[in-house]
């Protein structure tokens, strides 16, 4: 069982991304804005941080900065339904180790395993 | 012309003067020494005669006591020797100068003894007549028939030698004594020396013949005579004696008494000052005349006397003579001084005309400009060498001939006329002033010239001197000159550019027209340029125009700025300036010359277009991010979608069938959200494409509230959040579809963000505007937000949308239902505190 934390705050897509990744056998955390991802991440021992780069509060990319700069190493991949390379680019720069487009495909699971394996 | 000289005599009349003047000053002062000596002299005979006076009447007084012995001895028939000597007792008292009174009378040989015995009576024991030998001596008188004894002397004592002294044995005496008795007058001798006196000093003897009174027989009286009454005289005494009362006024000259009656023997017997330097050309000399004699008073000065009567008028006179002499001799020599200069000021400019008349005739020769001359009929009487040149004739040719052959027509023709005309009123055409014409060369051709006249008498003959200038070259250069200027009037015209010239030494500013043109001021009733420029100016430009000006000025070179000014109307208008400085040899710009050009067309084009570019760049941003953001907000809810599509697709799945209920109730919300968001989309492309179209109708205004508050009232009733109408009842003209959209959407935006309290929609009618009012007493929105919130997907919470519902395209679609219909939309809001918006419905 590996720990995913997926911070979202569309809830109908965290439910989604959460269902398809529980039926792939994987415990999943659900947090709705930045701050919530920050406190969790730190506070958890997570293998993934899937981070929406629109959110609430803190986004993602200020979030992911915060944990860099707080000494996180760990695995963060950015989703991001913006369709502007600018944006995963700027996702990159504030620490992402990598980026998924929404909507994500039939392949997300086998994508998100690939990054954590590869880790 | 006649000069006057001065001749050589002139020249010196001031040394004459001198001399002249001098010598009158000298003349004057000898004429003055000379009144002064008169003065003197004059005092001088004055004192000579007082002494002559007193002298005169010492010897009256004198003379009278011998007359008084006479008279005594007449009056008695005998005097005895003791009356004598009573009676010449007081007189020998009161008169020291006498030595002796004598009685001596007349004794016959026979009567000798007689009187011998009678002096031996009288006590004169040894008494004899005596006279005195060859050496001096007295010895008994010889025997001859008369004697003249002395018989009685006074005082006895002093003369006792003298006592019996025959008188007639000395010639002499003898002869005093004879004239005595013969004229019955007065005798006086000349100064003796006594015999009874040893001292030498001199006397003289006064004699007068003495009677006594006898009666004859026949009762008849008759005087008899019987001697002489003899005074002897001390010479000295009696004069000094004389001059004891004058003693003081004499005392400065020396007086001397001469008997000059004899005059082979002149005898001084007087003489006063004998050891005082006298001034011999001083003496004034007089004579008595008393008895027998003849006394000279001679008075000489002496200095002292001179001293006295002194003055100082004779050197005041000099001294006065010779300084005005030598003021009126430098005066005149002044005089002539001046005239002198006068005189070779006239000579020099005598020299001077001269050489000018031959520096004038070289002018004439050399000018460049033709001279020609002509009397009051026309005829050339001078043609200078350049008129030579200049009409192709020699002088031979012209002289004497009418002016009018240089002339082309009309000239020729109205030359007579004018010169008549002239010559009969006075009228000057040309005369004093130039006057542009045109000459006439022997080759027929003509050329302009300037002609300037000057009218003029030599020898009493009117002479008109013309002068003639080429303008052929001048001409042509200012025809070149004309055209350029012509073109570059042409040009600036052409280009609305103004020209300014800028005298910067002198602070003097020159516009040409278009400058004014360009500012609208009147050049006529116009101030300074400099002044209109300044007022002119924009406040906020003057000051860095002015140091732009002072830069290139300064050394800048180029001037080169843009300013604003406002015209008289005040409109503004932009102004393009540029000049160049023009700088003298000593680095200092002088001069300004430069263009102003009204460029305000192209600063509004260029405004405009920078505006149209902004506009278009943020068109171009806003459709970006619109797209971007639209992109974001339709991939949201498909993302739902496609992301539990692979889930249903696979038949493996093991969901429970309220999972899967629960899974397509998610895709269903994200699809109808899809689709909502699509229908904004084509409503906004439709409104900005402008394909919007408006149907409008009739519409009562309140039931339309009640039937939208209506399709709310689920909503609110489960919020719990009151729905309100305040409106009147009108009728208005409306695109109903659109109405209902603008208000759902804003009820609907109320109701999402309201979460307690009520939502009034008002509306009510003014003449040309429906107004329509939604209030709540929702969240409100901040200040900050207030200006975005009709932009395309904007909301207040970014992260709501889902939450809250909506596109994000609602407001911004209002408003430009709104705007369709000629209204306008405004929002009132605070956080906490509701919001209201409020839009209009143009009628």
């Amino acid at each position: 069982m590996v720990h995913i934390l997926l911070a979202e705050d569309d809830e109908y897509i965290s439910r989604m991304i959460k269902l398809r990744l529980t039926l792939r056998g994987h415990k999943v955390d659900v947090v709705a804005n930045g701050q919530e991802a920050v406190d969790k991440t730190l506070a958890g021992n997570y293998a993934l941080i899937l981070m929406d780069m629109h959110m609430p509060v803190i986004d993602g990319h200020e979030a992911t900065r915060i944990l860099r700069d707080k000494g996180y190493t760990g695995l963060i991949v950015a989703v991001t339904a913006s369709v502007m390379s600018a944006d995963s680019e700027k996702a990159v720069k504030s620490g992402c180790n990598a980026y998924i487009a929404k909507p994500i495909g039939e392949d997300f699971e086998d994508k998100v395993e690939a990054l954590m394996n590869k880790a | 012309m006649k000069t006057k000289v001065i001749s050589k005599n002139n020249r010196n009349a001031h040394w004459m003067v001198l001399l002249f003047g001098l010598l009158i000053s000298y003349l004057a002062y000898q004429l003055t020494i000379e009144l002064e000596n008169r003065t003197i002299k004059v005092e001088q005979y004055d004192i000579t005669d007082q002494a002559i006076d007193a002298l005169n009447k010492e010897l009256a007084i004198s003379e009278s006591i011998i007359s008084s012995i006479r008279s005594f001895f007449l009056a008695s028939k005998h005097v005895s020797r003791n009356e004598f000597k009573l009676f010449t007792e007081a007189k020998l008292k009161s008169n020291p100068s006498i030595q002796a009174l004598e009685w001596i009378p007349s004794v016959s040989h026979e009567l000798r003894e007689d009187y011998r015995l009678q002096a031996v009576r009288d006590g004169l024991l040894t008494y004899g007549i005596t006279e005195q030998n060859a050496r001096g001596e007295l010895m008994p008188a010889k025997n001859r028939a008369e004697y003249f004894p002395v018989y009685y002397v006074e005082p006895l004592q002093d003369n006792k030698t003298a006592i019996g002294f025959d008188l007639a044995s000395n010639t002499k005496r003898l002869a005093t004594l004879k004239q005595a008795k013969l004229s019955q007058q007065n005798q006086v001798t000349a100064s003796i020396s006594l015999i009874q006196d040893n001292s030498q000093q001199k006397v003289f003897l006064m004699v007068q013949p003495t009677y006594s009174l006898a009666t004859t027989q026949s009762d008849k009286q008759k005087l008899s005579f019987t001697g002489f009454a003899v005074g002897v005289f001390k010479v000295n005494v009696l004069i000094t004696s004389a001059m004891e009362p004058i003693k003081s006024l004499i005392e400065p000259l020396q007086i001397q008494v001469t008997d000059i009656t004899d005059s082979q023997n002149i005898d001084l017997l007087y003489s006063s000052q004998v050891d005082t330097l006298t001034r011999s050309e001083w003496s004034v000399t007089r004579d008595i005349h008393f008895s027998n004699r003849v006394w000279r008073i001679t008075s000489t000065a002496t200095d002292a006397f001179l001293d006295q009567y002194a003055s100082n008028m004779h050197w005041l006179v000099l001294l006065t003579g010779c300084v005005l002499t030598l003021l009126l001799s430098s005066y005149i020599r002044t005089l002539i001084r001046r005239e002198l200069l006068v005189q070779n000021l006239v000579a020099q400019r005598a020299q001077e005309l001269q050489s000018s008349e031959s520096m004038s005739r070289a002018i004439i020769d050399n000018a460049v400009d033709s001279v020609i001359t002509i009397d009051d009929l026309g005829s050339i009487s001078l043609f200078s060498p350049a008129a030579e040149k200049l009409f192709g004739y020699h002088s031979e040719e012209v002289l004497g001939k009418n002016i009018k052959m240089l002339m082309p027509e009309p000239y020729q023709s109205e030359h007579d006329g004018y010169l008549q005309h002239h010559k009969q009123t006075g009228e000057k055409r040309i005369i004093g002033i130039g006057r542009e014409v045109r000459g006439l060369r022997k080759d027929g051709s003509t050329f302009p010239m300037n002609l300037s006249v000057g009218k003029t008498q030599v020898n009493n003959k009117i002479l008109y001197v013309g002068t003639v200038t080429d303008l052929t070259e001048l001409k042509n250069n200012e025809r070149k000159l004309q055209d350029y200027n012509d073109r570059l009037d042409i040009a600036t015209r052409a280009g609305r550019i103004g020209v300014w010239d800028y005298d910067i030494l002198n602070h003097v500013l020159v516009w040409d027209d278009l400058m004014y043109e360009i500012y609208h001021i009147d050049r006529e009733r116009s101030l300074d340029p400099f002044d209109i420029w300044h007022n002119a100016m924009h406040d906020d430009d003057t000051a860095r125009v002015e140091t732009e000006l002072m830069t290139a000025i300064k050394g800048g070179k180029y001037f080169d700025s843009e300013f604003r000014i406002n015209l008289p109307g005040g409109e503004e208008r932009h102004i393009q300036a540029s000049g160049v400085v023009l700088f003298n040899g000593k680095g200092l710009g002088e001069r300004m010359i430069g263009v102003n050009l009204d460029v305000t067309e192209r600063r509004i084009a260029e405004e405009n277009m920078r505006k149209a570019k902004l506009v278009a760049e943020q068109a171009n941003r806003q459709k970006s991010t619109f797209l971007n953001i639209m992109s974001h907000e339709l991939r949201t809810p498909l993302t739902v979608i496609l992301g539990y599509l692979p889930v249903l697709k696979n038949k493996d799945n093991t969901l429970p069938p309220e999972a899967i209920a629960q899974l397509a109730q998610d895709m269903d919300i994200s699809g109808q959200h899809l689709l909502e968001m699509i229908n904004d989309l084509l409503d906004i492309s439709k409104i900005e494409a402008g394909q919007m179209t408006i149907s409008l109708e009739e519409l009562h205004c309140q039931p339309l509230i009640t039937e939208i508050i209506r399709k709310f009232d689920y909503q609110a009733q489960q919020k719990g959040i009151e729905l309100l109408s305040e409106s009147d009842d009108f009728t208005f003209q409306v695109d109903l579809r659109h109405l209902k959209q603008i208000l759902i959407n804003l009820i609907g935006n109320a109701l999402k963000f309201t979460h307690q309290g009520s939502i009034t929609i008002s509306a009510k009618r003014d003449k040309n505007f429906v107004s329509f009012g939604i209030t709540d007493t929702g969240i409100g929105i901040a200040e900050s937000e207030l200006p975005f919130i009709f932009d395309t997907f904007r909301q207040v919470d970014e992260s709501s949308t889902r939450k809250v519902g909506g596109s994000g395209l609602g407001l911004a679609i209002t408003k430009r239902l709104v705007e369709l219909h000629g209204g306008t939309i405004e929002v009132d809001s605070a956080p906490g505190s509701g919001t209201t918006f409020t839009f209009t419905i143009k009628q």
